[in-house]
Order: C-alpha cells, then sequence, then structure tokens
C-alpha cells in the first residue's frame, strides 16, 4: 500500500515530507485532487482484498486514517468535524510519512466494518457472470407496452420449458434493462410480465452466472467513513442494483424491439438557479417523453406564469422577481401522462438573503476584556474567546429563525489557536451552545452575540494567535457560501502561585461540623474564577486545626473580631516563618453566626487574614480583593476607607468556568451590591499583585 | 527593633485592646487617627501612628473598626498611652513584677497532646510555636490565648530529630519565651488532601465531577500536583492529575487519591 502511494507523481520528489495528504478541503491542485481519489480506491481495493479474508476493523483505527488524511486547516477541521463530532479533541494529523503507515493500519485492519461488509458484497457482485442472447425471437406484442401487462416473445425454438438459469431481460425506461417475470414458456411463445418502468428497447434471454449480491451499500460507508471524495469514486456503485449483466443483443431486423412502452419519462424538471437572492428570477426547465399529456401544477409559492396550452414536453418558464424580507419556497409538481399510465415530477425554488459573512471582532477573555483585548492574560488559566460576525445583511430580511431581521444562526464556527512560538496549532473545539448566529450591530453585553468557545489549557501560553472560520451551512446539495475568516493575536504571561495558610476552626459551642479541607477549596472557588490565578494556581500549606473555648465562641459578634485580631498578631510573633501565605480561617457553616466572613481591608504591616464561614464561597472574591489590598467601591453600603475602583464594570465580565455573565454596568466586586464581578482595575491589580502575603 | 504587637477593637465608641507580645520587628509607618505612646512614667518614649479600618464583613451590616500591626516599644517602656484623633482613649501600665511561668511540656509529640501553662499575673496570654531544625524556624501553631491549656495536633507536624516548642507568654508589657527540650517527631514525608469532593457528598448522577487534590511534602514543604492517581470503588480508574472531571457511577463508593505513595480518601454517593 505505502508504495503505491509513494509512487504516485503527486509524491515524487524532494518536497514530499513536507506535503501532506489532503482527502478533506478544498485544492486549486489538480494532481492532489486526482491523488485524493486514488488513494480512496487504493483504500477500496485494499478493504475488497481484506474483507474478503474475512478480517475486521474498529472505530478507533478508522478515526486515525481520517486524521492522517485531515488537513489541519479550518475548513478541513470543520468537515472533521461534522465526520467525527465528539472526537474533535484528538491529536493532529502526523505529516508524510508517518501517515502513510496509518493508511496501511487502515487498510490492514482498520476501516468500519461497514465498510468491509459493502466491500466483501463487491468482491462477491464482481465475481458473478453472465451472458445475454436473443436468438429465436421473431415478434413482440403488444406494442406499445405498458408496465405490469404481459408481453409476448414469439418465435420458435425456445424449448419447451423454460430452461436453468436463463431469465427474461426486457428494456428499462432509464436505458438498461431488467429480469421480467415469466408468466408461460413454450417452444413458440414466452410471455413475461412487464416491470412497472419498462421502455423502449430491446427483448431477450439471459444466462446467468455465479451467486447475486448487492453492492450499492459501501457508497455510503465510505462517504461516511471518508467524505467527498470517497463518494465520487464509488458512485458507480448507486447505479448497480442487479446483478453484472449484458442486456440482449438487439436483432438487426428489430425483430425483438419494443418501439415504445412504459408510462412518460421525466427528463428534467427543474429549476435554474435553485436559489435565489431577493429580487432574483429562477427559471423552470422541463424535458419529458413518451407522455400524450403532461400538466404542471404550483404546490406552494408564487404561481407560475401562463404556459401554452397544451403544455409542450419541453420548455421553460422564467418567473418574475421573487422579491420580500423573508425567505420564499416555491414548490411545483410535473404531471405526464400515456396510456400506460402517470409519472410525476416535483421542482421547487428558494429565495433568501445570501449572507456576506465577516468577523469583525474576537475577544479573548478570562474575567474580562475590552473590544481590543488590552486585558492582560494569564497563561495557563481557563479562557474563552468570543467571536463576533457580521452577517453583511443590512435591509431588514428575516429569515424568521427568532433572531430577528438582518441575522442568521446555526453558523458552523472553527476556532484555532496557534502558538507563535513554538508552532504548535490546537483546535478549540466545538462551540458553546447558542444560537451561533451572525449580524450587525453585535452587543458585547450579551453573551449569545458572539460564538463563544472554550480554549484548551495547553494553548494558553505564551505569544498565540486564535484564528476563526466561520460558514453558513447550505441546504444539502448547496455549494457553501464562501467561510468568513479573522484572527487576533495575544499574549499569555506566567503568573506565580499564590500561598495560603488554612486554619481550620473547632467551635464547640456550634452544633455545626467541624470545616474540613474541602470547605477550605469550596471558598477558593470565587477567586479561581474571578482572579488572575492559573490553573492549579494555589499552594496550600497544611491546615493548623484550632479549637475555640467557650468564653470565644463565635455567635458573639465580638469573637469573630478578636479571632481576626489574634490571627493578624500570631504572624509577628515568630521572627522566621518557612512557610506562609494569605491566613484564611474556615469557621463551622453555623447559620446563627452573626458573620459569614470578616476580614481587615487594610493590613498594613500585618499578612492578610480573613475568617470565611464555610459553604460560603460566592463572597471569597470580595474578601481575596481585600487580601490583595484592594478597597471597598462605595455603593452606600460597603464601608470605608474606599479605593479608586468604579462603582460598576466598564465592559462585560465572563466566569469561564461556570459561563456566568457579568454585563457592562454591573457592580464592581469590591461593593456589597450585586450582581458583582471584578472590574478591570480589580483585575489589573490582582494581575500585579499575586503572589501576595 | 523592639516592638510590640498591636491589636484593637473600637466598638459602640468604646476601644479595647488586645494585651501585645514584645518582639522584633519595624513599627508601622502608616499615618492614621490611632495614635499609640509606649511610656515610661507617664512619658512618652516612642510614638507610632496607624489607621483604624472598618471591618469587611457579610452579609453586610455595621461592623467594628480595628487596628492591627506593631507598635515602637522601647526597652525601658512600662506603660502604653493609646489616642484616637488625639483624644486619649485608654492607657494602660506594666504590672508592677515580672511575669513568671510554669510550663508543662508533654513527655512526646506523637498525637494529641497538651501544653499546661501558667504565669505568675492574671489576665496573660501565651500562644505557641513549633520548629523542626533546632530553632532555625518557627512555626505558630496556636492562636494567643489566656486558656491554661493549649491542644497539640502532633499529626499535623513536621518530622524532625530537634524539634521544639516554644511557649511565649505575656502580660501585654513583658513577654516570657520559654523553650522545650528536644524532641524527635517521625517525618511525614508526602501527605495528600482530597479538595474535592467534600467526604460524604452527594452527588447527581450523570454528571461530571470536579475531583481536586493536592500532594504536599511536609518536611520540603512543598506541594506536589503532578501524578496524582484516582480511582472509585465503584468503577475503577478516574483520572490522573491535581483536577480530573471524571463520571461517576451510581451508588455510594469511595473515590481514592494516590500519590507518591500517599493515599486520601473520601466516601462520597452519587444519584
Amino acid at each position: 500500500m505505502s508504495e503505491l502511494v509513494l509512487g504516485h507523481p503527486a509524491l515524487a520528489g524532494d518536497g514530499r515530507p513536507e506535503m501532506q495528504l489532503r482527502l478533506f478541503g478544498p485544492t486549486d491542485d489538480d494532481g492532489l485532487e486526482v491523488l485524493r481519489g486514488h488513494s480512496v480506491g487504493y483504500l477500496v481495493a485494499g478493504a475488497v482484498a481484506l474483507g474478503l479474508t474475512g478480517q475486521d476493523v474498529g472505530d478507533d483505527l478508522a478515526a486515525g486514517l481520517i486524521h492522517a488524511a485531515a488537513d489541519p486547516g479550518p475548513e478541513s477541521l470543520l468537515q472533521r468535524a461534522q465526520l467525527l463530532r465528539e472526537r474533535l479533541f484528538e491529536p493532529p494529523p502526523p505529516v508524510i510519512p508517518e501517515w502513510l503507515e496509518e493508511i496501511d493500519r487502515f487498510v490492514e485492519r482498520d476501516c468500519f466494518a461497514g465498510v468491509l461488509k459493502a466491500i466483501v458484497e463487491i468482491g462477491q457482485w464482481a465475481g458473478s457472470r453472465s451472458s445475454s442472447y436473443s436468438t429465436g425471437i421473431t415478434n413482440v406484442t403488444p406494442s406499445p407496452v405498458c408496465g405490469r401487462s404481459q408481453v409476448t416473445l414469439h418465435g420458435a425454438g425456445f424449448g419447451q420449458t423454460q430452461p436453468a438459469g436463463v431469465v427474461v431481460y426486457v428494456p428499462t425506461s432509464g436505458g438498461g434493462c431488467r429480469e421480467a417475470k415469466v408468466d408461460s414458456w413454450s417452444d413458440l411463445a414466452v410471455i413475461v410480465q412487464a416491470p412497472d418502468d419498462i421502455g423502449s428497447g430491446c427483448v431477450g434471454f439471459v444466462k446467468l452466472g455465479g451467486e447475486y449480491h448487492e453492492p450499492q451499500g459501501v457508497t455510503g460507508e465510505l462517504t461516511t467513513c471518508i467524505g467527498a471524495a470517497a463518494e465520487v469514486w464509488t458512485r458507480g456503485f448507486e447505479r448497480v442494483g442487479r446483478p453484472i449483466v449484458s442486456c440482449p443483443p438487439c436483432l438487426p431486423g428489430g425483430q425483438n424491439r419494443i418501439r415504445a412502452g412504459g408510462k412518460p419519462v421525466v427528463n428534467r424538471f427543474r429549476f435554474s438557479p435553485e436559489l435565489v437572492q431577493p429580487g432574483g428570477q429562477p427559471t423552470l426547465e422541463w424535458n419529458v417523453a413518451n407522455a400524450t399529456d403532461i400538466q404542471i401544477t404550483t404546490l406552494s409559492g408564487p404561481p407560475l406564469p401562463p404556459a401554452p396550452t397544451p403544455i409542450p414536453l419541453a420548455g421553460l418558464i422564467t418567473l418574475p422577481p421573487v422579491t420580500g424580507l423573508a425567505p420564499v419556497t416555491g414548490q411545483y409538481r410535473l404531471t405526464a401522462r400515456n396510456a400506460c399510465g402517470v409519472t410525476t415530477a416535483d421542482a421547487e425554488f428558494s429565495m433568501r438573503r445570501t449572507p456576506l459573512l465577516s468577523v469583525t471582532r474576537i475577544e479573548v477573555v478570562q474575567s474580562i476584556q475590552t473590544p481590543t483585548n488590552t486585558v492582560r492574560l494569564v497563561a495557563n488559566r481557563r479562557t474563552a474567546v468570543r467571536v463576533f460576525v457580521d452577517s453583511g445583511i443590512s435591509d431588514g430580511f428575516d429569515f424568521g429563525t427568532g433572531l430577528g431581521p438582518n441575522r442568521v444562526g446555526d453558523l458552523h464556527a472553527v476556532l484555532v489557536a496557534e502558538n507563535l512560538d513554538t508552532g504548535v496549532v490546537l483546535d478549540c473545539g466545538l462551540p458553546w451552545p447558542g444560537p451561533r448566529q451572525a449580524g450587525p450591530g453585535l452587543n458585547r453585553d450579551v453573551l449569545t452575540d458572539s460564538i463563544n468557545f472554550d480554549v484548551p489549557l495547553a494553548a494558553c501560553d505564551g505569544n498565540v494567535q486564535f484564528r476563526a472560520t466561520i460558514m453558513q451551512p447550505g441546504p444539502p446539495g448547496s455549494a457553501p457560501a464562501a467561510p468568513a475568516s479573522g484572527n487576533v493575536q495575544v499574549s499569555f504571561t506566567p503568573r506565580s502561585s499564590q500561598m495560603f495558610l488554612p486554619f481550620l476552626v473547632t467551635d464547640p459551642s456550634s452544633a455545626s461540623p467541624p470545616p474540613t479541607m474541602a470547605d477550605f477549596y469550596a471558598c477558593l472557588a470565587g477567586p479561581a474564577e474571578a482572579h488572575p490565578f492559573p490553573e492549579n494556581g494555589f499552594i496550600i500549606n497544611p491546615a493548623l486545626p484550632l479549637t475555640l473555648s467557650g468564653a470565644e465562641a463565635l455567635s458573639s459578634n465580638a469573637n469573630w473580631y478578636w479571632l481576626l485580631v489574634r490571627l493578624q498578631t500570631n504572624t509577628f510573633l515568630f521572627a522566621s516563618q518557612p512557610v506562609g501565605g494569605v491566613r484564611m480561617a474556615i469557621v463551622p457553616n453555623d447559620s446563627s453566626y452573626p458573620w459569614g466572613e470578616l476580614t481587615l481591608p487594610r493590613t498594613g504591616a500585618g499578612v492578610p487574614t480573613m475568617l470565611v464561614r464555610a459553604g460560603l464561597a460566592e463572597t471569597c472574591t470580595h474578601e481575596m480583593g481585600h487580601a490583595a489590598g484592594l478597597l471597598h467601591v462605595n455603593d452606600g453600603m460597603a464601608g470605608g476607607p474606599y479605593g479608586g475602583l468604579a462603582l460598576t464594570i466598564s465592559d462585560p465580565g465572563l466566569n469561564v468556568t461556570t459561563r456566568t455573565f457579568f454585563p457592562s454596568g454591573s457592580f464592581e466586586a469590591m461593593s456589597y451590591s450585586g450582581p458583582q464581578w471584578p472590574s478591570i482595575l480589580h483585575w489589573e491589580h490582582m494581575f500585579n499583585s499575586v503572589p501576595f502575603a | 527593633m523592639r516592638v510590640l504587637t498591636f491589636g484593637a477593637v473600637l466598638q459602640d465608641g468604646e476601644l479595647e485592646l488586645q494585651p501585645g507580645f514584645v518582639t522584633e520587628g519595624e513599627p508601622s509607618q502608616e499615618k492614621g487617627e490611632l495614635t499609640v505612646e509606649a511610656l515610661a512614667g507617664g512619658r512618652p518614649l516612642a510614638i507610632t501612628t496607624m489607621p483604624l479600618d472598618t471591618l469587611c464583613g457579610h452579609p453586610s451590616g455595621t461592623t467594628a473598626r480595628a487596628a492591627v500591626g506593631l507598635v515602637a516599644f522601647p526597652e525601658r517602656a512600662t506603660g502604653l498611652r493609646v489616642s484616637l484623633d488625639g483624644k486619649v482613649s485608654l492607657e494602660r501600665t506594666a504590672p508592677p513584677s515580672d511575669v513568671e511561668v510554669n510550663v508543662e511540656w508533654p513527655t512526646s509529640l506523637s498525637g494529641a497532646e497538651t501544653v499546661g501553662w501558667r504565669a505568675s499575673t492574671d489576665a496573660c496570654l501565651a500562644s505557641l510555636g513549633y520548629s523542626n531544625d533546632g530553632g532555625k524556624t518557627w512555626t505558630p501553631i496556636a492562636l494567643p490565648t489566656a486558656r491554661d491549656t493549649i491542644d497539640i495536633h502532633a499529626g499535623t507536624l513536621l518530622g524532625g530529630r530537634e524539634v521544639h516548642l516554644e511557649l511565649i507568654v505575656t502580660d501585654g508589657f513583658r513577654t516570657d519565651r520559654i523553650r522545650s527540650n528536644a524532641y524527635e517527631v517521625e517525618p511525614q514525608g508526602w501527605v495528600l488532601w482530597i479538595l474535592s469532593p467534600p467526604a460524604g457528598a452527594r452527588l447527581p448522577a450523570g454528571e461530571p465531577v470536579q475531583l481536586a487534590a493536592q500532594g504536599y511534602h511536609f518536611e520540603e514543604r512543598r506541594a506536589g500536583f503532578d501524578g496524582i492517581e484516582w480511582e472509585s470503588s465503584a468503577g475503577g480508574g478516574l483520572g490522573t492529575g491535581a483536577r480530573v472531571l471524571a463520571m461517576l457511577e451510581p451508588g455510594e463508593q469511595t473515590i481514592t487519591a494516590r500519590m507518591y505513595g500517599a493515599t486520601a480518601e473520601v466516601r462520597v454517593s452519587v444519584g
């Protein structure tokens, strides 16, 4: 297999190691297109051989082949996404020559079982042999012949009974021939039942050889497995519905010819173009054979202009301009009649505005971001990317999807991240659930106005370029519109881990259980999601368990103050302390306590210290801001002194972990009002402060 | 520089002071509404200022104001005067005699132990430090307390051949440090903490669960995140890493994390 592919002209020469066999994605390289088709051919040929030996393969190696053959470009990734669905997050395809080994493995033992089954059928089908003849036929009656009627082959020497392995084939309207059921057989006449699709042509006898198997399953299986190239290569199988036979030969005098037969044949009935813009004029074209009368009726959509009467067997009608600000679909039916029956065919056109997609902006968000990505990013931290796409529609056209005028949804979107330092390209996977829409005047304060992605952690390091490719999938069979693309370059900066020294406080006066390390960790969820800490960015020192006396019970307001003071005082008592970090004391989750959390905003020379009731994670972000030196925002409730933060956030905030969104204008996290989220100044202060204490 | 720890709370217009410990350090350099004078014979020897800040309390409500820091406290100082916005709020004078402290050290450090202490004067506070390197570095293992016993959880202490405890007792002006004889404590090595899910958690079925853990080498004082292996008694291996999203089988099960021979477990219920 490798030798076959390596011997192909497209792979000859010195450039081979840089090339990649792209079974997917568009290409202007004719040689590559040929190679693509040949590769599928090799694949089928190999599978034929293996299928006949009865070997089986699994999905993993089949997926491996797809990865091996796929181009890492966005368009190809889109196609791979459709083929593999949830299997997107696998390593990028290797380059030649490694992938050749993958194809070898695929051919040896690794295509989909369905493909193998179909291939086995091809092999068996290809092994069958037959021959045809028309000897002895002098006349055929009646004429014309209709489907499901009897046809008599007159002549001599047919034999008194139907010979074994000999059947009668009659012509079909599609140009081939088909076996007809024999009603009676004598030496002078053979009477058969005409099939529904009987047509003009020659009738006669076929002597079958071997066993018959239907092979057409291979096209669907391989198309699913490989994609469009396989469909092209195996298209011929679709026409195969019977054993390989040569249709009966026509006798020189036309003795075995059926001159006219069967129902009308509709050769063509369709619109050109099938898709028009508002104001466009689709043309309906038809061509019918073997009919005595035809009619064209409107099933739905705008009525057709009057046609000549009677309607000719071939013709065309151009519709008047199809206008409007909503999609229009026209469906029409052609009915053709003759003495043998009725044939119908349907045609359809659509009018809708074709979007001209463009990527207007890409925002890389870890907590809050500006339109131009000026907020600094932390390496190895959960990150989301918001891609804003303009539809290019401004005339108010409404697709009726509920998104409103000028907006299109259900776009296909791919985002890749290329590390500009290492060259590694990573796929960001499927977008978040949502309308995946494009439109003019998108609002940053609406999360669903952008197409949003999670970024793999491995991609969040150094200088990174994010590239987005957006496509609007057309109706089945239609050519997709040109994809829109955009990119943005950002830098991820490493930040140190933040150290903590937990205190687990047992209060015998409380009925609530003593806090645990899990309670401590749960409290850190808020800062982890809102502040510039990297993944695994907390170093937790061994917890110090403390047990309060009855006089120190936290049911007393004042005892909270004194516990905080004592915790902070303690940091001064020993000059050389080997472990440190923010002192965070977790107290039992007792709802009767007067406080949920308590901290001293301005700590002076002391180490930042806070008391937190177990189970109250949400306000830890606020307290962590204090620990880093931030003061309150004056919202009329939080006490002074106040720092320089604004009351509300200037840009939308996003909790990437929970996908919770905070529109601009939400309250600053250092206020007592909600919903609240860190502002840009808050984030930048933390960015500069970590690690503190 | 000789300083005194300072902790004060202003509530309902009344300033209360925690007895300070004499130690070494730099006094507060911040400006503020509090002025703390170290006195000798009623005359100031040193003056320190510091702010009095409103505590941040959740849920929102009226909190006290507090100040914590270090104030200059020369050797000859025998008293303290605290003024708020120029007005004297309180004045304290040292007891006439030095503090004498009796300590009962535990005979070994191998489990739940207790340090007992008794001072010659009332209203003393004590704190306790721990060293596993012969006294080069110290870790506070108790908060300042007036109780005459301090509990020690030896299982949370670093191992070493020269382990000492140090009790610090203060009457607010004079501080005594009493160091124990050396103990030998078995090294702890690596320990592992499961941070999520919590023990006893009831988790919904069919949703990924965040598993989180951290390793820590006690004696080397470093955290470990790599190579933490997870498994469930109900479903086998769950993945590797400090943070792993895992789908758990329904039912009661034990989640186990392992790293460098250290093991941690939590029992959870799914569904």
